[in-house]
């Protein structure tokens, strides 16, 4: 299982490598484009709002992982251990209804546009293309919590990650620091 | 209507409390509360929870995000920190100078206030503490220094606010300028004063040439706010391509002209980019669609129509408006704050002719104190976890800057010519 898990993590971290890369090419090339050679290409606006969308729905899943999204906790650290598992495991099942319903939900609007036959405006490339980012971000979301959830209930805690944008090296200096 | 407000807010408060993260506990209250009033089909959240992103202006964030980090890994900030010190750091206080100094130029770098705690805390504080500064004090200096990053252009909570008001991104970073200056001004007074009631030793000069050279080191990263602005003001490009942009001058400063930045690290910063630009692109597009929710029940209208009727005045209004984003600042991240808050105020902002522009900037300034005010100032999570400190002691270390800054703030609101100068020279007749 922990294999699967971590091919998946590597999967994710390749999409969004390439769609983040993607996005800051072509908009950079575009600024290019139109003072070197004084042309441009109008659908390239398109595929990057695109490549974002998907990027930022295939980054929560991997943010969910490491616990960087922002929370209030103060309250839950409160109670005691017993009472604290049961409000988190509380919080993470509404978390996996949220991705549930954003996954159902999300499907019947892209089928709704697909049925449609909506077109984007410079491409003429189907629309549920980028609409698709919302249910796969709704399941993903969902599998996640479910890894949350087995995790909790094997006894193990965890706790919101507020110190994301350190590098990893950066975390270890600290981990060193305070053990000094 | 008003059912339909209180089943959203509080819901929301009971998700919010229960630690579930920002983003989803705005998504599933406005789920909760389509589906328990019925007002509109499901599907809509899926349609709005896309096109909240579809919008090129928001996509200046991620690249922003991801040109920071690059910089950063690139070895920037020793530069920009070696610089200042050898200019003011032999002053008495000057170390704190130079960090105040220091922070404002990674601010004009980076559009986050935590990252640049980052980047400037990790080298400073050492610094600051072995020269006798006082522990509590360095780390609070660096804490509300760093909260600058979001106040100089370029900003994250800026671009958010442009988005949701429809107002110019490049004016708005322009206007963040004057008040940036003038809160690092007032931090560098107060450090001064500081390092002189308190006497603190102050380290040796160096000579000019030396000086020279180690500012010829940090010019590359020097003339990034330079580039960014310069091109937004000179309409070459608009703040999305600007920060396109400076993700390949970053790239290129790192690989070929400091070459701290190595190829096999990129991909390592590009994850860690879009992880942290989705969470916040994330939060973005669930607080739009809780945004959506209010305005769509006429709740702005509602309010402005109470303000008129009961004759308050714009100085009274401001006065209430900074209050309440104190307290809104303390426990939610900026992004969504401004989203939620910024269509609610600006029907009544435009009935008063308060200058939306200005407005912006009294918006964001009270992130920047929300960002070193418990329970959920990030800052001071980011300080506390570079130093080691507890909470508490960063935060008792920077409630004097706290207090500067919340003069600073009633300075900036009711003069808005700090904020205004710099675009109105500027643009001149044009803003």
């Amino acid at each position: 299982m922990e294999k699967v898990i971590k091919v998946w993590d590597r999967i994710e971290q390749g999409l969004i490598v390439i769609l983040l890369g993607l996005a800051s090419y072509l908009t950079f090339q575009e600024v290019v484009l139109r003072y070197v050679f004084n042309t441009g290409w109008s659908g390239s606006y398109e595929i990057t709002i695109m490549a974002l969308i998907w990027c930022t729905f295939i980054g929560v899943s991997l943010g969910i992982k490491e616990n960087i999204h922002i929370g209030v906790d103060i309250l839950v650290l409160k109670f005691p251990p017993k009472t604290q598992r049961i409000l988190i495991v509380i919080s993470i099942a509404l978390c996996i209804l949220f991705g549930v319903i954003v996954a159902i939900k999300g499907f019947a609007f892209a089928r709704f546009i697909s049925r449609s036959h909506l077109l984007s405006r410079d491409l003429r490339i189907p629309m549920e293309i980028g609409y698709l980012a919302v249910p796969v971000g709704g399941v993903l979301i969902c599998l996640r919590f479910i890894e949350r959830l087995v995790f909790v209930l094997k006894g193990k805690m965890f706790e919101i990650d507020r110190m994301h944008e350190l590098s990893g090296e950066e975390k270890d200096r600290l981990a060193h620091k305070s053990e000094g | 209507m008003e059912s339909l407000g209180i089943t959203l807010f509080v819901v929301f408060f009971v998700y919010l409390l229960l630690g579930m993260p920002l983003a989803i506990c705005l998504g599933l209250s406005v789920i909760a509360t389509f589906w328990y009033h019925e007002t509109l089909p499901l599907m809509a959240v899926a349609q709005k929870l896309y096109n909240g992103l579809d919008q090129f202006a928001l996509m200046a964030i991620p690249f922003f995000i991801l040109a920071s980090n690059i910089m950063t890994t690139g070895g920037v900030s020793k530069r920009l920190i070696d610089a200042c010190n050898a200019f003011v750091g032999h002053y008495k206080g000057g170390l704190a100078v130079a960090s105040i100094v220091s922070c404002m130029f990674f601010a004009a770098i980076s559009g986050s206030s935590p990252s640049t705690v980052v980047a400037i805390g990790t080298i400073m504080i050492p610094a600051m503490i072995a020269l006798g500064y006082g522990e509590k004090y360095s780390v609070g200096l660096l804490g509300s220094a760093g909260s600058l990053g979001i106040l100089i252009p370029p900003s994250i909570p800026m671009i958010v606010y442009g988005v949701a008001t429809e107002q110019s991104v490049g004016k708005l970073f322009m206007a963040g300028v004057g008040p940036g200056l003038f809160m690092g001004a007032l931090f560098i007074t107060t450090a001064i004063i500081y390092a002189n009631v308190k006497g603190f030793s102050s380290g040796e000069a160096l000579p000019w040439k030396k000086r020279f050279v180690l500012l010829w080191k940090a010019l590359p990263g020097l003339f990034m706010p330079f580039l960014i602005l310069g091109g937004i003001y000179g309409g070459i490009f608009t703040p999305t391509e600007a920060a396109a942009v400076a993700v390949f001058y970053a790239l290129f400063v790192g690989l070929f002209v400091y070459r701290d930045l190595k190829l096999k690290d990129i991909p390592k910063v590009f994850v860690r980019s879009a992880i942290t630009m989705a969470m916040v692109l994330f939060i973005i597009t669930n607080a739009m669609l809780f945004a959506f929710i209010l305005t769509t029940e006429g709740i702005p209208g509602a309010i402005a129509a109470f303000i008129v009727e009961h004759a308050v005045t714009p100085w009274i209004f401001l006065l209430f408006v900074n209050i309440l984003l104190y307290f809104v600042g303390d426990f939610m991240e900026p992004s969504a704050a401004i989203l939620i808050l910024a269509p609610l105020f600006l029907p009544i902002v435009l009935k008063l002719n308060i200058d939306p522009i200005h407005f912006g900037i009294i918006m964001t300034v009270n992130m920047e104190i929300g960002m070193i005010t418990p329970p959920v100032g990030l800052n001071l999570f980011v300080a506390s976890g570079i130093s080691g400190l507890s909470l508490w002691d960063v935060f008792k270390g920077a409630a004097p800057f706290m207090i500067v800054m919340l003069l600073g703030l009633l300075l900036i609101t009711y003069l808005p010519a700090i904020s205004l100068w710099f675009p109105k020279f500027l643009y001149g007749a044009l803003f």
